[in-house]
């Protein structure tokens, strides 16, 4: 089920709040993981098993870790948990790699990747490595461990809550109104973005072909926002409904787009895979606290993981790499540079890099990629044709409109009229909301891009 | 503080309730007129049977019920032209969906020219007209549709009309004879909210055609009494949800045609040249002639020069035949797109002296398999 279908707002939330609402405090975590159940199940019903043994497993797997420190268990639990996610995955890549290497003709497992399944893998390998790290306490109630991994705002994209982030409010958490409240409101704010302003931009990529400069340009751009308002939007109604239900998740965006370097753009972007990341897997390879050649591998293998969580394809891994690439880079070599540079320039380089490395990221092939790349230099293709720069102009304000969103701006602004109105947050919340539903009786476009990963 | 904090999460409440109420305890909608078509409606999972050569499958059952909630919102047309508002007055962009409104006249965005569409289409007319057609006067013409004369003119893209003119001279030009009639319309030509041509303003048409199979008399010299009807909101209008003024649907007609007899041949009954019953349709345009017909034999008792016609047509000439039965013994019209032109050889007797007029809008000819096999 999305977030941003009718079903969702005006069947299934409504029925859950009121549910949750009416339950007895030691009954909420049952109607919280009833309600996830389903949720999922509307989905994806031939995958609920699956997501409920990798939920299992992992707290039956936390018993185990919390007794025995040896290395074996934590490799085996380790292993068993990520097992579906690199069978349901990555088998047909590695199969067709296999193949194209060596010409051989293995056939392709065909089965269908579970959606969230990257998303929750990491939240049950986060519970066992903090289990072993004695950085968390041990989930006794199956219930609530598959509540955890299961809770339905943040289960299929994110953002990936750590168990030790919300342990506390798992077993015994409260309702305020001040978190009801801004709940509802970031949660407007998200399927605004989404549905609003990246399923939009959605239609306009869906108009327009490659085929010239720019309509290159126009693609990769509006590709970058999209991919922005459509994950972030996802993040914001996670948050916002995890608030509504007494949760508090991490933010997972913090306005990537005025960074000022690529090391930046990554403290600021999907902050909870960075993070996830940084500490389960850079620091236990040695971080940088090594030699040189070790640190190097570091950087490496991570974003080669990076870039291999966001898709089984090696598209994927260039776009992991070429990010490794472009941080050794202000590491080693331009960083003490480019700190020199005025700010905007600083905030262009950043921006247009992170706009080539979406053009590989959407790219069905890196043929296809570094045909569009070279597009937008203007090798092998004309300038414009008149329905490019119809659309492309159709849309200007458009992305305007998306490329100021994506700066402080308008939070500034909303925060300092909300001091001033009662009335102008309410408004602006039933204003969204209707303006939303509009955009999706129509039932266009709507996919969320972070459900393929 | 706290006074907002109750407004926001009761405003909240309260759309999500009510919207929710009305959907759930309203009587189930059938048909959407301004779409023009039907509803999906709820359905158990015993009694729903897949379309589209679809496993039944959960998946595919809730996917179902998606449509469902999305076809029974209350309020859904309003909200439609909501979101139509949206998109030029919020977000300026200069179409919704692919529609646009040119002065209140709306338009349908088609630039691409399917050139296999289009072959396609010509090859199934040039099998006739060497076959069935082939002792018989020939005619052919094709209808600019509206982005003829509103897309290019207003910065919309638009389809490379002049490559399909070329495709459709060079199938049918070495055996039938042209006519050509985008120089007789202009944008005004046109409904405002549909993309058919508006009877009142195509007795030019009318006549280029009576001439080129020297028929009369022309159009332009019969005294047509009119009958307006309103409001008409034409499939632009509901497809767009754009909010415009409504058109008015005039009828051309003759005191002659009350001895007029048309046979829709495909149910077997006879019909009068205009149903005005037909008005109240989902589609009121079907009041000309009866709107989408396979084959129709119209018969005028009053024109007694034994002239015949066939016309392969498309909707188009529904509303473009009445002004040409003067002119005529009978007109049989022919829509391959609901008979399959292979049993056209049983249904038809044609002459030497029968004129035959190929007819169709560019829009159906860029239309793969827009005819039947």
């Amino acid at each position: 089920m999305l977030f941003s279908s009718i079903t969702f707002l005006y069947l299934f939330l409504p029925l859950v709040l009121a549910v949750y609402l009416l339950a007895p405090r030691r009954a909420k975590n049952a109607v919280l993981l009833a309600a996830s159940l389903l949720f999922y199940f509307w989905g994806e019903p031939k995958q609920l098993p699956l997501l409920v043994l990798s939920a299992l497993a992992g707290w039956g797997f936390g018993f185990l870790l919390q007794k025995n420190k040896a290395r074996w268990p934590k490799a085996l639990s380790i292993a068993v948990c990520l097992a579906p996610l690199l069978i349901y995955k990555y088998a047909d890549f590695l199969i067709t790699s296999v193949n194209s290497l060596f010409g051989l003709s293995i056939p392709l497992t065909n089965l269908p990747l579970p959606v969230g399944i990257s998303f929750y893998t990491f939240q049950i390998l986060s519970y066992l490595i903090d289990i072993s790290r004695d950085t968390a306490k041990l989930q006794k109630n199956p219930a609530n461990f598959v509540t955890y991994i299961a809770l339905f705002p943040q289960l299929i994209a994110g953002p990936i809550v750590r168990y030790e982030t919300i342990q506390q409010e798992l077993d015994d958490r409260r309702q305020t109104l001040a978190d009801v409240s801004s709940g509802v409101t970031r949660f407007c704010v998200g399927l605004g973005k989404k549905v609003l302003l990246a399923n939009q931009l959605a239609e306009l990529q869906a108009n327009i072909a490659p085929t010239s400069a720019l309509a290159c340009w126009t693609l990769a751009i509006a590709f970058t926002l999209q991919i922005y308002f459509d994950f972030s939007g996802y993040s914001d109604m996670a948050i916002g409904l995890g608030r509504m239900f007494g949760f508090h998740f991490p933010e997972n965006f913090n306005y990537p787009f005025i960074s000022q370097s690529v090391t930046e753009f990554w403290r600021r972007w999907h902050i909870s895979l960075g993070s996830w990341l940084r500490d389960y897997v850079y620091i236990p390879l040695g971080g940088n606290r090594c030699g040189k050649m070790k640190w190097l591998r570091n950087i490496v293998i991570v974003w080669l993981v990076t870039g291999l969580w966001h898709g089984a394809a090696w598209t994927f891994a260039v776009w992991g790499l070429f990010f490794a690439a472009l941080l050794l880079g202000e590491k080693l070599v331009w960083g003490k540079a480019l700190q020199k540079a005025p700010r905007a320039a600083r905030i262009a380089y950043t921006m247009l890099l992170v706009i080539f490395s979406f053009v590989i990221f959407n790219a069905d092939s890196l043929a296809a990629a570094w045909a569009q790349l070279g597009g937008m230099l203007g090798i092998g293709v004309g300038a414009a044709s008149s329905a490019d720069v119809y659309y492309a102009r159709s849309f200007l304000p458009l992305i305007v409109i998306c490329a100021v969103g994506a700066t402080p701006l308008p939070k500034l602004l909303c925060a300092r009229l909300k001091k001033s109105r009662t009335l102008l947050e309410p408004l602006f919340c039933a204003g969204l909301l209707l303006l939303v539903t509009a955009f999706l009786v129509e039932g266009s476009f709507n996919p969320f891009l972070y459900f393929r990963f | 503080m706290k006074a907002r904090q109750i407004l926001v999460c009761a405003v909240f409440g309260a759309i999500l309730v009510l919207f929710a109420a009305v959907l759930l305890l309203r009587p189930a909608q059938l048909v959407s007129e301004e779409e023009r078509r039907p509803l999906a409606r709820f359905q158990t999972y015993a009694g729903w049977k897949p379309t589209g050569g679809q496993e039944k499958t959960l998946s595919g059952y809730f996917s179902q019920l998606e449509q469902v909630c999305l076809d029974q919102f209350p309020a859904r047309q309003r909200l439609r032209g909501l979101r139509s508002f949206a998109k030029f007055h919020l977000f300026f962009q200069r179409d919704a969906g692919g529609y646009y409104d040119v002065g209140g006249s709306i338009g349908k965005i088609d630039d691409t020219l399917s050139e296999a569409a289009v072959t396609d289409a010509l090859g199934t007319l040039q099998k006739l007209d060497a076959g069935l057609f082939a002792e018989a006067n020939r005619y052919y013409a094709v209808i600019p549709d509206k982005n003829y004369y509103l897309a290019a003119a207003n910065g919309y893209p638009a389809l490379d009309y002049d490559a399909l003119f070329s495709m459709v001279d060079a199938a049918l030009g070495g055996t039938c004879e042209k006519i050509d009639l985008a120089p007789l319309l202009t944008a005004e030509s046109y409904y405002n909210t549909d993309p058919h041509w508006r009877q009142e303003t195509i007795l030019p048409v009318a006549d280029a055609i009576l001439q080129a199979m020297d028929a009369a008399p022309l159009a332009s010299d019969v005294l047509w009494q009119t009958d307006t009807f309103s409001p008409f909101y034409g499939a632009y209008a509901g497809h767009s949800a754009i909010r415009v003024q409504p058109d008015a649907l005039t009828l051309l007609h003759i005191p002659a045609f009350d001895d007029v007899t048309v046979y829709r041949m495909e149910t077997n009954e006879t019909a009068s040249v205009y149903e005005l019953s037909d008005f109240e349709n989902v589609d009121p345009y079907d009041v000309y002639l009866g709107g989408a017909q396979a084959l129709l034999r119209i018969e005028n008792p009053a024109q007694t020069n034994g002239r015949e016609l066939i016309v392969l047509r498309d909707s188009f000439a529904s509303s473009l035949m009445p002004l040409m039965i003067p002119a005529y013994s009978e007109i049989t019209l022919v829509d391959i797109r609901y008979v399959a032109p292979r049993m056209l050889e049983k249904l038809l007797t044609v002459t030497a002296d029968t004129d035959v007029l190929y007819l169709y809008s560019a829009t159906v000819l860029n239309s793969f398999g827009a005819f039947m096999r």
